[in-house]
């Protein structure tokens, strides 16, 4: 029990922390805004479901969608334009930029929306092995768009262009490689990734303005303790620490749930730097 | 001629490195560019590169001006780059690593061509298609740092420092490998440490002193000139 719902929860911080992963590994941008895309894709699925009656895969289609636009709006825009200076402060401005903007969009959905929690309505009844087939749906999708993102990355040419730029901008640039396309593609996907994480996990726990303070944190750990470029690490990482919370809120103190993450961080960085996948 | 630099100004932000060079390349030659550590050797490469912008000046490659091109562009011309350090993508295979240097040909006969050509040149990457570049030794990397560079089958290539930390025995294979290419067709600018060596295989030469040109000519007579001799060759 503990195991299931840990890796479901897990899931879905690996889910937020692949998109997190690959845009910081090519962009150095860490990007916070996805914790407010996050937010905003799981509105766009509660409206969908409820205003609109659309089936559930295609609510969470529309949240993947909304989350890339979104994301690939906010790179085009906005973190293009300091990437385009080269003056030493400009990482540290788009870091600036990324929390604005998380706070943000955060606040736009409390003050049209409220704080108010909106029931997501269930799409689907019954239960296997004391888990409900919306929670295993969660870890199934993400296994599914785990699969999926790394076959783009490591077989298509656009993949392999995206891990050229991770490794060495300058170089990809040489070998004809445009950067600019390279950035869209990956905040789109980053963005499409924190929308389904939204959308799956929210009918399990309602829609809110701060939903996606915990998973854009425990995303932040994981990209930290999975390390940067490392797409089956993010995943084993992401399932590691839902469930390393689970155990610890039940067998330790519930009350430090969300404190495991840091501890396990902390521990591990202490021993291990580079993170336990960690290759740069 | 194919590549010719009309004083051009360059560096990194404000900070001026290379001041009012003029250089020419002819088409099938071997143009060597030598001078000091620092001197604004491979600041001249990434600026041809397009990795840094000109402030002033102009590059011209077989008739175009290509100062303000977009870096990603520059390869579509004909222009590689054999850069400082390798820069290989070292968590990727032999194979992929190649591919990328072909990432701009989208006719894929094409690729495997310049791919067996690349490995007729260097039969060892043949053998080693699916080891992480990471893995290969220093001389290894660089035949495949040279093989990557000439998937996109060049017209022109740029090689910074290209026997940089290689044993001796390594060092004359890349200069005997820079000699073969120029044999096929490949018009090539040389940016070397080794001052004695890269003259000794080049048509012409330019030294460069604190980011300007200080002298050029026949490659013959820098190696006779006594303040080369006095200040790169140790004689």
């Amino acid at each position: 029990m503990q195991l299931g719902s840990g890796l479901i929860i897990g899931s879905v911080y690996a889910l937020v922390a692949l998109g997190l992963n690959i845009i910081w590994s090519i962009t150095d941008i860490p990007d916070f805004a996805q914790g407010s895309f996050y937010v905003i894709a799981a509105y766009a699925g509660y409206f969908a479901v409820t205003l609109a009656g659309v089936p559930f895969p295609v609510a969470l289609l529309l949240g993947m969608c909304v989350g890339a636009i979104m994301a690939f709006s906010c790179e085009r825009f906005l973190y293009r334009r300091w990437r385009e200076r080269t003056f030493r402060a400009a990482a540290r401005v788009q870091l600036l930029v990324a929390i604005a903007l998380f706070f943000l969009f955060a606040n736009a959905a409390n003050a049209i929306w409220t704080s108010k929690a909106k029931i997501f309505p269930a799409y689907m009844k019954g239960s296997l092995l004391g888990l409900s087939y919306m929670r295993i749906n969660v870890f199934l999708a993400a296994i599914v768009l785990f699969i999926l993102v790394y076959l783009f990355i490591m077989k298509t040419k656009p993949g392999k262009a995206i891990r050229a730029a991770s490794m060495d901008v300058g170089m990809a640039q040489v070998l004809g490689i445009n950067i600019d396309t390279v950035n869209s593609i990956v905040f789109a996907m980053g963005g499409a990734l924190s929308g389904a994480a939204a959308v799956l996990v929210s009918p399990l726990y309602s829609v809110f303005p701060t939903m996606g303070d915990l998973p854009l944190l425990k995303a932040l750990v994981v990209v930290i303790l999975g390390g940067f470029g490392s797409v089956s690490g993010v995943l084993i990482c992401g399932l590691g620490l839902g469930v390393a919370e689970a155990f610890g809120a039940t067998y330790i103190s519930s009350a430090y749930q969300h404190g495991f993450a840091f501890f396990v961080l902390i521990l591990t960085l202490l021993l291990r730097p580079k993170g336990l996948f960690g290759r740069v | 001629m194919m590549v010719e630099l009309k004083s051009i100004n360059a560096g990194y932000g404000q900070i001026q490195i290379v001041r009012d060079v003029s250089m020419s390349i002819d088409k099938d030659e071997i143009v060597a560019l030598v001078g000091a550590n620092g001197a604004g050797k491979s600041t001249i490469i990434k600026t041809i590169s397009g990795l840094l912008p000109v402030s002033s000046g102009s590059i011209i490659f077989e008739g175009k001006r290509i100062e303000n091109m977009p870096a990603h562009k520059i390869i579509t011309t004909g222009i590689s780059l054999v850069p400082e350090g390798r820069r290989l993508f070292s968590y990727m295979t032999v194979q992929e690593n190649l591919e990328l240097g072909a990432y701009v040909e989208t006719n894929q006969k094409r690729v495997q061509e310049n791919m067996e050509w690349v490995f007729g040149l260097f039969p060892i990457l043949d053998e080693r298609r699916a080891q992480l570049a990471g893995t290969f030794s220093g001389g290894e990397q660089q035949m495949l740092t040279i093989g990557r560079a000439l998937m996109s089958k060049p017209k022109f290539l740029m090689m910074d420092e290209p026997s940089l930390g290689l044993s001796p025995v390594i060092v004359d294979e890349v200069f005997k490998i820079v000699k073969v290419l120029q044999n096929e067709g490949v018009t090539i600018l040389l940016v070397e440490q080794n001052v004695r060596k890269s003259l000794e295989i080049a048509n012409r030469g330019y030294v460069l002193e604190h980011g300007g040109i200080v002298l050029s000519g026949e490659a013959t007579e820098l190696l006779e000139d006594e303040n080369v001799k006095k200040a790169y060759l140790g004689m």
